[in-house]
């Protein structure tokens, strides 16, 4: 009896440290799930024997305006002014609802690891944003940018099985805790294999596109993206969420993205619509109408 | 009434006691001893990822008249027929044939152009629909001749086929169907009511404490049904309705209202209101039940059942809206008919013979 008490307090020490490992690579997260740990939150629900990360969820960052630390800006495409950059043309009627709130980034050490090459293909991204960023487009939006949009997201998981619901576009994810084998073929939300360690779900996801981005900054990755979340409760309202990317066709290197997921709470907690495909298609065939718009 | 005989049990009564079908199919023989499975919250479970391909439509086709169940040489050759079917469209193609000699039938009804939804393409199943182990020429039960009730008086169902609409159908990207749009799918595979239609008829079931997630392949749309929950009275009318469901027994019954006024299934939109049930009342199926209900545009609620049965695969992504070249390819091919239908008319007309006058 002794001894089991004892195992888990050590349990107990290591699986503290390795969340505060995980955050602590990230002084800013780190600091908002201590403030989050609060007594009076009670620990998650649990469903066959682990944390049950059923509900609706979202960030409160702004990681899919840019997932690096950046400023405030005035659009998320630019053109030379006279005197400074300006928006670029087709958002200047947006005015300020079109400019770049500031944000902390979500990338450990602030920023990516591109090789030159990577480099150069984001930075040319972003100068041509508005033609190229797939979300504009209302395409799904891939792993792990689905889960940092500015919309939320419901888990459903039961003792058997687990799939999320999001909000953007209607995507969706199979969480498969049998491993199938390879992806019979790439998609856009690829395919996730899920285990888990400890209380943390840790999900694999291959077999994405090279269609999607990270964020409305240019952020990109290849084809040969393997991306490693790891969803570790805090407490019944908090889930401190980790994405590994290791991509080496546009990386020099693996690396990880921290941030909080926060429940949705009460009448909050109802998932909406946002089908975009249809508010696209101005933009998509509008040209093609029979009479087009002026 | 002897074991046998049960199988079609004819409920004489009102149509309108609107779960009740008016053709019931008694429940299996051995019912009584399967004991449905619950999971961890004490639910009927449902879970895991189904099908309901296959070759039987809503609506029963006439030749069968009033008969709910085939014979077995009518299942013989409904099947044969597909495999027919199937047979002729897996053989290889004849090297002669070029898109300049369409249209030639490429089977199952396509020829043409929509060749290209030729047999690699398609997977509406390949047996007819059993329902208690009988097979059914129909999934509507609640009218004896298997098809919808008529229409109320004074109701014109719209066409949506009429040519005055098809002739402007490409002129705006909004006028073509949600199918092509990838709004929904083209048939009513989400619904509800969920109906199978020529591919993907997959579905994944997810029950937590408070929510069923029917995750459907086409286009990857998840059903979200709030259980215990009220309907929304805020007048949004979300896609595939707004769906409320709690548990009776072995049973999940869902209700849906709100549908979108341009979500229409068979005519209806906005008043429909789609009661489900579903049941888990033989090992390996769930019983889907529906009963359907519009007095604005139906004389009588209509109801019908068929099975789901356990999908061999699991659910792939269906991206429809990020491939969709067809589309813009629809719309720029009539724009292309327009430009030859104005050169045409700006064309002078040929000069006609000068008339001769006979003295």
């Amino acid at each position: 009896m002794k001894q089991t008490v004892a195992t888990l307090a050590i349990a107990g020490l290591l699986g503290l440290g390795l969340a505060g490992s995980a955050a602590a690579t990230h002084p800013r997260h780190h600091a908002a799930a201590s403030k989050s740990s609060d007594a009076t939150v009670g620990a998650m629900p649990r469903v066959g024997g682990h944390p049950d990360l059923s509900g609706v969820w979202s960030v409160m960052n702004t990681a899919n305006w840019d997932i690096e630390p950046h400023a405030s800006s005035a659009a998320l495409q630019l053109r030379p002014g006279p005197v400074v950059p300006v928006p670029a043309k087709d958002v200047v009627a947006l005015g300020a609802i079109g400019s770049v709130p500031a944000g902390l980034g979500v990338v450990d050490g602030g920023t990516l690891p591109y090789t030159p090459d990577g480099l150069k293909q984001r930075d040319d991204n972003k100068a041509h944003y508005l033609e190229r960023d797939p979300e504009i487009k209302c395409d799904l939006p891939g792993v792990p940018r689905a889960n940092y949009m500015a919309l939320p997201f419901q888990i459903l998981q039961s003792d058997k099985s687990m799939m999320i619901a999001y909000e953007y576009a209607g995507a969706a994810r199979n969480i498969l805790f049998d491993d199938p084998g390879p992806a019979p073929t790439d998609s856009w939300m690829g395919q996730s294999v899920a285990k888990w360690d400890g209380d943390t779900l840790v999900v694999t996801v291959t077999g994405q596109l090279d269609s999607t981005w990270f964020d409305r900054a240019g952020n990109f990755h290849s084809g040969d993206m393997v991306v490693v979340e790891r969803w570790t409760p805090v407490n019944a309202n908090l889930i401190h969420y980790s994405a590994t990317i290791t991509d080496p066709a546009t990386f020099s290197r693996p690396w990880t993205m921290n941030m909080n997921l926060y429940r949705h709470l009460g009448a909050d907690a109802q998932l909406q619509q946002f089908k975009c495909v249809e508010f696209v298609e101005e933009l998509l065939y509008g040209k093609l109408r029979k009479n087009p718009l002026p | 009434m002897r074991a046998n005989q049960s199988l079609i049990c004819l409920v004489v009564g009102v149509a309108s006691a609107a779960l009740i079908p008016a053709i019931a199919l008694a429940a299996p023989k051995d019912a009584g001893a399967y004991s449905a499975p619950t999971n961890v919250f004490g639910q009927p479970d449902l879970e895991g990822t189904w099908t309901n391909a296959s070759l039987t439509t809503l609506t029963r086709p006439a030749e069968y008249g009033d008969r709910l169940i085939l014979t077995p040489q009518e299942v013989a050759k409904v099947e044969g027929a597909d495999a027919k079917e199937v047979a002729a469209g897996n053989a290889p193609t004849d090297p002669k044939v070029k898109t300049t000699d369409l249209p030639y039938n490429c089977g199952r009804g396509f020829s043409g152009a929509g060749c290209g939804y030729n047999s690699a393409w398609i997977d509406p199943g390949s047996t007819v629909m059993r329902v208690h182990g009988q097979p059914v020429s129909g999934f509507i039960t609640s009218t004896a001749n298997g098809r919808l009730p008529p229409y109320r008086t004074g109701y014109s169902p719209p066409n949506y086929y009429s040519p005055a609409i098809l002739k402007h159908r490409a002129d705006n990207p909004e006028t073509m169907t949600q199918g092509e749009q990838c709004l929904m799918s083209f048939g009513f595979s989400a619904g509800p009511v969920m109906l199978p239609l020529l591919y993907n008829n997959n579905y994944k079931i997810v029950q937590t404490r408070d929510t069923v997630g029917i995750w459907v392949e086409m286009v990857h749309d998840v059903r979200l049904i709030h259980i215990g929950a009220k309907h929304r009275t805020d007048g949004v009318r979300p896609w595939m309705g707004d769906s409320i469901g709690w548990y009776e027994g072995k049973t999940l019954v869902v209700e849906t209202t709100n549908y979108p006024k341009n979500q229409y299934f068979l005519g209806a939109d906005e008043n429909l209101k789609v009661t489900e049930r579903f049941t888990r009342d033989a090992p390996g199926h769930i019983l889907y039940e529906f009963t359907v209900d519009d007095p604005t545009v139906w004389t009588q609620p209509w109801s019908g059942a068929y099975e789901f049965s356990p999908s061999k695969g699991i659910v792939y992504e269906y991206a429809c809206h990020e491939g969709n070249y067809a589309l813009a390819d629809m719309l720029a091919g009539a724009r292309a008919d327009d430009a030859k239908e104005a050169q045409a008319a700006a064309k002078p007309a040929p000069p006609t013979a000068p008339v001769v006058k006979k003295n």
